[in-house]
């Protein structure tokens, strides 16, 4: 099963959904049979026996769905209660949401800031804080965890843990705009150590390629991305320190790699991800493509 | 015709209630206030929940001798509904902390 | 010739639609505009249908490039929109047209121009949306429209404005039917048809429309607040002026939820009407069917939150959404055990429509099954935006309302035709139909568990083979479906021209619609006829001869005019002879000239649409002026009774529609209140900071003239009195408004503020000009009156929320 699966679950929340997703399946499949099964004896058999009608209405209609439902309702309850319920000392991550992509912030000290990739430590309760800078998103991680909207001038929270170590998908929800179904990131649950070592070389600033840090603000590109060491602070596309250690670009799309990251900057993304914001940016001269594209291979 | 559906109609107003008071309750912080060895504002909503049950049930219990009218059975009937329901909400009231997101 | 053929002479001459073109375009009889109603609805779902084909290409396989990501945009939210305003909703409103006033044994509808303007107005906006297509503007922010992406900062194009002015036109269309629905159902059954044995099908009609009338106009506002934001810069969804995009989503899904069982229930009474026909016995349990749908309409209030369950409102306001949700299941229950008891101890037997009745359990059921699934908090939180959520809509609206629609328009085909439906050409459609339907929905449940997401226009490998080959099976299985609905139609339209003749009553069905030749003439009845029981026909076989002879109220049309009875709430008692329009222009123009002033506003051309809304007025002016007694009541020979006509009476379907037009304002006005306290909530201050309240004075003055106004007409009866009371009302609020410290462009206080103002502005407009109206026309006053007061009361409430409460917060 594909680590997009909210079946195949590797988290105590997604695991609890999970669990009352198969009570259901189980309880709704008995019940369609039981009601199909009425209905095929009432229409074809000719000789049936007398049928009380107001204790069958009664029973079947009313008291029957409400002692089931009344169960159901005070299990789901519980479910909810034990999903939300907060952790002592939480791995606290916030998450703004871009048309496209996602910023993820780690607060503290040094700060760390990525984009479309979660990392996350086994075994650790995560509260995330949503915020949006547009319109409204969604964050759906279906193995971890459900989803909770990212809505603008509002603070939401996603209360989830991993359980083991591995990769996961995570998606937007909500229909945003025109690359919607582009708008993905990773969730990388690592092992505390691997996690710490993860934090804290992200943490540190890489060494900077003047000449290269020099054609990126001079094509614009500082404009809109940050690139720490060099005064490239732009804060309306996602923070590019670090870009070549991430795994993907554009938001999931596209695996990370010298092809893809050339095309992806000659025509900012808009190949493989048409009508990508920042669409103007594409560059046309190949030399310019290859100088970036070089600068940005080294920032790990 | 109103009479019949009354109870409908104090289960729609118990909901609205309810629901505005729990979004205000959160607002003005009274969950954080104690009152009768829990909070102040799960207690409003259990009160609310009881008195509702009891009007309800009250609606229902007159609706019964009337009960081979059709008004007075679709009474009856209604507040069994409505009873229900109401129950329903009251569930959730005595289960969960009232403003956890 | 007999004295029935003169009967039958007479109501031809008075009811017929004029001849040719020009009848088209002027007829305002039930029969016709329900059945253009039921056919454009049809055009709408082959069109959305299409859309759904092309969807589901390119969804068929992981990255496929058939439909581009902005047209893909478009398609899903034109589909969502098409299917749910300009398919479901008409084609139940043309069913409810025609058929009812037949089943109560009426002639027409009370309103008819009302009902050919609402379906001029459902034309023009369905058209005036698939034209956004023509523009390359087609809106594409989902059918639900969240804000801030269909505000004008995200969706600068036309696109939200095509959907917002035209769904908006097309919902007065809903409204104008449920209250003509309300009247008829109310008012205009057949003499001695108690309301506790008229037919079921009036039964969920009636609460349907109800529900219309509280659930359509929260939408409405929401609309016209998203318009006013977009053309003009209030705020009242952006968070930056203080506005909430929460507050679009409350509004629409205050619509939204109860528009699901407004489609639904419908539907589900044509079950309640076809099943004990093919049980062939009385449905059983009708008092728990009635006390069920009124459970049903109130309970569907309380759902509309979750659809919100993930927007991060606390667990336990969520969890009272989740009961209801819970709780809304126990009346379908009774209505399904019901259902399955009069089979049970019927003698059923198959056709046809009793075919669709059956897939229609299983799919119902289905949906019903996974509705509770997700009416559970965390599970929701999963599957919430997923295909699974996809499946379920899709169990539940095609399972609750396309196949007994479809067994409708099989079950009333020789009522409309006089043939019969093809039995196995029929039967080859619904397996078409139920095998394609499931093969395709079916699998969605499990894709949006794996990880589907809705409204995504490609998905990558990364799913996995199991995602593709899902997606494989209900793309294939989608255009069996699609087959099924192409045969569904071909065997309609062959049964129609071609079919066997049909005997009289060929199911031995007990409704009243039976009870009249087929195809049925423009008049329905001969005669109106006394109804004693619940089965009519069944208890009278011979009713239909004697109605056809002449043998009941009003026979023939003596005097030359179309009427019809109006009768007592209750008991059915007459009470009046409703004397009601024949073939016109009015509808059309009106219709025509408010499309104009829309298309003009749309193009930000204001004076000519401001020009145009007095074309409007003066031609609505022009239709109530030619409606009814001007001066004097008449009396008229009903036979056996001698009844009043309609003008002036208490009983006077006028002064009863415009009672539920009242309705629909206060809900309108509540829905607008209840937005002015939600942004207050979220706000700091109230008026905020840097923001000015109106004027004290101005606001007590208009408060005086407002009480004067309702106090004139109310112990003087002078309705000049009232209307100078009013202009003072008027004055002093444009003064106020102008003398407003507070910008509606900078805050959504003030933006809320102006719009709850001008909003019972334009409703003392209207008041006043009913009360210089009623100067002309006596008989009008008590219409004016009960308007009037409605707006005084208003005002006041209105005043109250402005003046008083940031006082006293």
């Amino acid at each position: 099963m594909s680590n997009y699966s909210a079946l195949a679950a590797k988290g105590p929340v997604a695991d609890a959904i999970a669990t009352t997703w198969w009570i259901m399946f189980w309880g709704a499949s008995a019940v369609l049979l039981l009601v199909m099964a009425l209905l095929f004896y009432a229409m074809y058999r000719s000789n049936k026996p007398r049928l009380r009608t107001r204790a069958f209405v009664f029973g079947g209609g009313l008291v029957f769905p409400a002692v089931t439902l009344a169960a159901l309702l005070i299990y789901g309850t519980g479910v909810g209660e034990r999903i939300t319920r907060s952790a002592d000392s939480p791995l606290r991550v916030e998450v703004t949401g871009h048309q496209w992509w996602w910023e993820v912030r780690y607060p503290g000290e040094p700060a760390v800031v990525t984009a479309n990739e979660l990392h996350v430590p086994v075994g650790v309760p995560v509260e995330l804080t949503l915020h949006s800078s547009d319109v409204i998103h969604s964050l759906w991680i279906p193995s971890l965890a459900g989803k909770v909207d990212l809505i603008p001038g509002r603070t939401n929270l996603h209360r989830f843990e991993a359980s083991e170590a591995g990769r996961f998908g995570g998606q937007c929800a909500e229909l945003c705009g025109a690359q919607h179904a582009l708008m993905k990131l990773t969730i990388v649950a690592q092992p505390q150590a691997e996690f710490d070592a993860w934090r804290a070389a992200r943490a540190t600033t890489p060494p900077v390629d003047v000449a290269g840090a020099r054609a990126f603000a001079d094509a614009g590109c500082a404009l809109c991305h940050r690139v720490a060491g060099t005064d490239a602070d732009g804060t309306d596309g996602p923070d590019l320190t670090h870009l070549a250690a991430r795994a993907t670009l554009g938001a999931d799309t596209v695996p990370n790699g010298p092809e893809h990251l050339r095309t992806w900057l000659a025509s900012h993304g808009a190949t493989v991800k048409p009508d990508n914001t920042g669409a103007g940016y594409a560059l046309s001269d190949p030399a310019l493509v290859e100088a970036l594209a070089r600068y940005l291979e080294h920032s790990r | 015709m109103l009479a019949a559906i009354t109870p409908m109609i104090t289960w729609a107003v118990y909901f609205v209630v309810v629901y505005a008071v729990q979004g205000l309750g959160c607002d003005q912080a009274w969950n954080r206030s104690l009152l009768l060895g829990t909070n102040a504002l799960t207690l409003t909503l259990v009160v609310l929940t009881v008195a509702a049950l009891a009007l309800i049930t009250w609606q229902g219990a007159r609706a019964w001798p009337r009960r081979s009218g059709f008004q007075g059975r679709v009474a009856f009937a209604l507040a069994v509904l409505a009873v229900l329901a109401t129950a329903f909400t009251g569930i959730p009231i005595v289960m969960l902390e009232p403003c956890v997101a | 010739m007999t004295a029935a053929d003169v009967y039958r002479e007479q109501l031809e001459r008075t009811w017929s639609n004029a001849p040719g073109w020009r009848g088209q375009l002027t007829a305002v009889n039930h029969s016709t505009i329900g059945l253009r109603y039921i056919v454009t609805s049809l055009a709408f779902l082959l069109a959305g249908g299409m859309l759904a084909m092309f969807m589901r290409l390119q969804l068929g396989w992981s990255d496929q490039s058939v439909l581009d990501h902005e047209t893909y945009n478009q398609f899903v939210t034109m589909h969502g929109t098409t299917m749910m305003f300009l398919f479901a909703i008409p084609l139940l409103e043309g069913i409810a047209l025609y058929l009812l006033p037949k089943m109560i044994g009426a002639r027409d509808m009370p309103f008819p121009r009302l009902t050919a303007f609402g379906y001029w107005c459902y034309l023009f906006g369905g058209v005036f949306l698939y034209t956004s297509f023509a523009f390359d503007a087609a809106p594409a922010s989902g059918w639900f429209m969240y804000t801030p992406l269909s505000s004008i900062e995200y969706t600068p194009g036309l696109g939200s404005d095509f959907w917002l002015l035209g769904i908006t036109l097309a919902e007065v269309a809903a409204v104008g039917a449920a209250v003509e629905i309300i009247v008829a159902v109310l008012k205009n059954r057949a003499p001695g048809m108690a309301i506790t044995q008229m037919p079921l099908f009036a039964w969920y009609l009636l609460v349907t429309a109800f529900m219309i009338v509280f659930g359509f106009p929260p939408l409405i506002l929401g609309s016209v607040l998203l318009e006013i934001e977009r053309a003009f810069g209030f705020a009242f969804f952006d968070p930056a002026r203080g506005g909430d995009p929460l507050l679009w989503q409350h509004l629409f899904w205050l619509f939204g939820h109860p528009e699901v069982y407004i489609i639904f229930l419908p539907a589900a009474g044509v079950v309640s009407t076809v099943l004990p026909v093919f049980a062939r016995r009385p449905i059983v349990a009708y008092t728990w069917i009635v006390l069920a749908l009124i459970g049903t309409a109130f309970l569907s209030f309380g759902l509309w939150v979750h659809h919100m369950f993930t927007v991060g409102i606390p667990l336990l306001a969520l969890s009272f959404f989740s009961a209801a949700s819970m709780g809304v299941a126990l009346p379908m229950g009774v209505q399904v055990f019901a259902w399955i008891a009069t089979l049970w101890t019927g003698k059923p037997w198959l056709r046809a429509p009793m075919r669709f009745i059956l897939g229609f359990f299983f799919i119902f059921v289905l949906g019903g099954l996974t509705g509770v699934m997700v009416a559970l908090v965390p599970f929701d939180w999963q599957v919430h935006d997923t295909h699974f959520i996809v499946a379920h809509l899709h169990y539940v609206l095609i399972g609750g309302m396309l196949f007994p629609c479809f067994a409708a328009v099989y079950y009333w085909l020789p009522l409309l035709s006089g043939r019969l439906p093809d039995e196995g050409f029929s039967k080859v459609s619904f397996w078409l139909l139920f095998l394609g339907f499931n093969a395709t929905f079916l699998p969605m449940h499990l894709t949006g568990l794996l990880g589907l997401p809705r409204r995504v226009y490609t998905y990558g490998e990364a799913f996995g083979p199991a995602m593709q080959w899902l997606n494989l099976v209900s793309t294939a299985a989608g255009f069996v479906f699609a087959l099924g609905v192409v045969a569904f139609i071909v065997s309609v339209v062959l049964g129609w021209r071609h079919g066997t003749r049909a005997p009289a009553n060929p199911w031995g069905a007990a409704t009243l619609e039976w009870a009249m030749p087929t195809p049925p003439p423009v008049y329905n009845f001969v005669s109106i006829p006394t109804i004693a029981s619940r089965d009519p026909l069944w208890d009278e076989p011979l009713l239909t001869e004697r109605l056809a002879e002449g043998q009941g109220f009003l026979r023939g049309a003596p005097r030359g005019t179309r009427e019809m009875l109006g009768t007592s709430m209750r008991a059915g008692a007459p009470e009046l002879v409703v004397e009601i329009s024949g073939s016109t222009w009015l509808p059309l123009g009106t219709a025509i000239a408010l499309f104009a002033a829309i298309v003009m506003f749309m193009v930000k051309w204001y004076w000519v649409s401001g020009g145009l809304l007095l074309v409007v007025l003066a031609l609505v002016l022009a239709w109530l002026w030619t409606t009814g007694d001007r001066l004097q009541r008449r009396e008229i020979d009903a036979d056996p009774l001698v009844l009043p006509t309609q003008a002036g009476s208490i009983h006077a379907p006028g002064l009863w529609g415009t009672a539920v037009f009242v309705l629909v304002s206060g809900t309108l006005l509540a829905s607008l209140v209840f937005a002015y306290f939600y942004l207050w909530l979220d706000a700091d201050a109230w008026p905020p900071v840097g923001q000015g309240a109106l004027p004290m004075v101005l606001g007590g003055a208009a408060l005086i003239a407002l009480l004067g106004a309702g106090a004139l007409l109310h112990w003087l009866r002078a309705a000049g009195l009232a209307a100078v009371a009013l202009a003072v009302y008027l004055v002093c609020v444009t003064i106020a408004l102008t003398g407003f410290e507070a910008s509606p462009r900078e805050h959504a206080y003030a933006s809320v503020v102006s719009v709850l103002v001008g909003f019972h502005a334009v409703h003392a407009g209207i008041a006043l000009i009913m009360c210089v109206f009623t100067m002309l026309r006596p008989l009008a006053l008590r219409i004016a009156a009960l308007f009037t007061h409605y707006v005084v009361g208003a005002g006041v409430l209105m005043l109250a929320v402005i003046y008083l409460f940031p006082a006293v917060q």
